[in-house]
């Protein structure tokens, strides 16, 4: 038997999340454009249906001083129309903007993008790249996590039964930051490949912190932290960008291994890191994204 | 039938059981009759169920009952006469339907557009229906429609009395 609860507010969720333990497979219900149609094929059986719909503190989105704070029912469309999103954490918009058409993004959450955990989420690399938090809610109280440290695995979560991403905590910085995402063609398309760069420089003009994400090539979205190593503390030119892209593609291999797919994804990988770089450094990648 | 559910469709305040997780495009279809929005592919991919949920474009086959609950559903049934009229005959003056069956919701898609942009240009339309699928008619002939009837829906607000059809070059683009 399927129970089926709307919470109005935060405290009634609270109080069904102390009887989690009542329930063999219980789900939450967010925007609901993966869960209904895992309801349909049977690859979801939940006997408890959580609908986070009517909590409206859930949708909100604030500037918190030095932290964007993201509710996790905020849609995609929420992200693309949000001025403070827009302006503090451009990748993020972009990278939702991006992703399936009009009717989905009306209806697909953030917190539903990250808790289903697909390698081709489309906003996990931005999410990634900035360091965000999550803010989560259990019978055992609240935690906050970098949201790469609930990525288990392809469609797989280290989340606990009802333990809910209440919000998202997105770290302000001023660096320049560029989402590219390959696909088929424009709209509806799982992301073959994307990327999300974020470099910020400091006032002597050297890369303070490089963050790169990629989405699409492994079991979950991951950061390449030795492309981003070589390019901390240096100056920017045209050869260090080149060896950044060139330790992505081995590591990219890496994850590949004798996939099918993989001779296209590691060009595939080239193409879109030549282009993410080329945002951030036009005048410096002139000529080198041709020849890629 | 586990569920009840109160919801308003086109104006109209509704009660009724349903099943726990029953999609709204099964109740709008087969309890309410309302059978503009079609099932095609099921799995929010083609967009032809789509229909406008407390004011947001949604695909009906992606929302279940509980979802619904206390909402607001807008459907082709319940275009007023005067937009139903004006969007059906840009889409019938252009050409931009052959079989009809996406044409419900398609309508719909520019109805949402048209609600927050009176004057789209052809970028922001095609960026409007990239979620529905027309196996037909190759998409230049929709997009014009929806220029046309919003022309039409300007004219008509502001009392404009245009007559003057609209024409396909030959490269299928419009000119009036």
């Amino acid at each position: 038997m399927l129970e089926v609860i709307s919470p109005g507010n935060i405290q009634e969720l609270q109080a069904i999340i102390r009887r989690s333990d009542e329930y063999r497979n219980p789900y939450y219900l967010a925007g609901g454009t993966d869960l209904v149609l895992q309801i349909r094929s049977r690859r979801a059986e939940p006997d408890l249906l959580v609908e986070l719909g009517k909590i409206e503190t859930l949708k909100t989105i604030a500037d918190c001083g030095e932290n964007l704070i993201i509710g996790s029912m905020a849609t995609f469309t929420d992200l693309v129309e949000n001025q403070l999103i827009c302006k503090k954490a451009p990748v993020l918009a972009e990278a939702a903007a991006q992703c399936a058409a009009p009717q989905v993004r009306n209806q697909g959450t953030i917190g539903g993008n990250i808790a289903n955990a697909s390698p081709a989420a489309d906003l996990l690399p931005p999410l990634l790249a900035l360091n965000a938090k999550l803010n989560l809610l259990s019978p055992q109280g609240r935690r906050e996590v970098p949201v790469a440290s609930i990525l288990k695995g392809v469609g797989e979560n280290y989340l606990k039964p009802l333990e809910l991403i209440e919000k998202i905590k997105v770290p302000l910085q001023n660096g320049r930051g560029a989402f590219v995402k390959l696909g088929i063609r424009n709209s509806m398309v799982i992301a073959r490949i994307s990327t999300t760069l974020i470099i910020n420089e400091n006032e002597t003009g050297l890369i303070e912190r490089a963050a790169i994400s990629l989405g699409a090539v492994a079991p979950t979205v991951v950061r390449i932290p030795e492309a981003e190593a070589v390019l901390n503390g240096k100056k920017p030119h045209v050869d260090l960008l080149k060896e950044a892209m060139e330790i992505v593609v081995n590591e990219t291999k890496k994850y590949l291994g004798q996939r099918a797919s993989a001779p296209y994804k590691i060009r595939a990988v080239r193409g879109v890191m030549a282009e993410a770089f080329f945002r951030i450094y036009p005048a410096l990648m002139e000529g080198l994204a041709d020849g890629i | 039938m586990e569920y009840e559910l109160n919801f308003t469709v086109n104006g109209k305040k509704i009660s009724l059981q349903v099943g726990k997780t029953e999609r709204l495009l099964d109740i709008l279809r087969n309890r309410l009759n309302l059978t503009g929005a079609k099932e095609s592919c099921g799995e929010g991919e083609c967009g032809a169920c789509s229909i406008i949920l407390n004011g947001k474009l949604v695909n009906s086959c992606l929302v279940i009952a509980p979802q619904v609950q206390g909402g607001v559903v807008e459907t082709i049934e319940g275009l007023s006469c005067k937009e139903a009229a004006l969007l059906q005959e840009a889409f019938v003056k252009t050409g931009a339907i052959q079989c009809g069956f996406c044409t419900p919701a398609l309508i719909m898609a520019a109805k949402d557009l048209l609600s927050r942009n009176s004057n789209p240009d052809k970028k922001e339309i095609r960026e409007q229906i990239a979620g529905n699928l027309c196996r037909c008619t190759g998409y230049e002939k929709i997009v014009l429609a929806i220029e046309y009837g919003a022309r039409e829906l300007r004219n008509d607000r502001e009392g404009v009395n245009s007559e003057k059809p609209i024409y396909l070059d030959r490269q299928g683009s419009g000119s009036s």
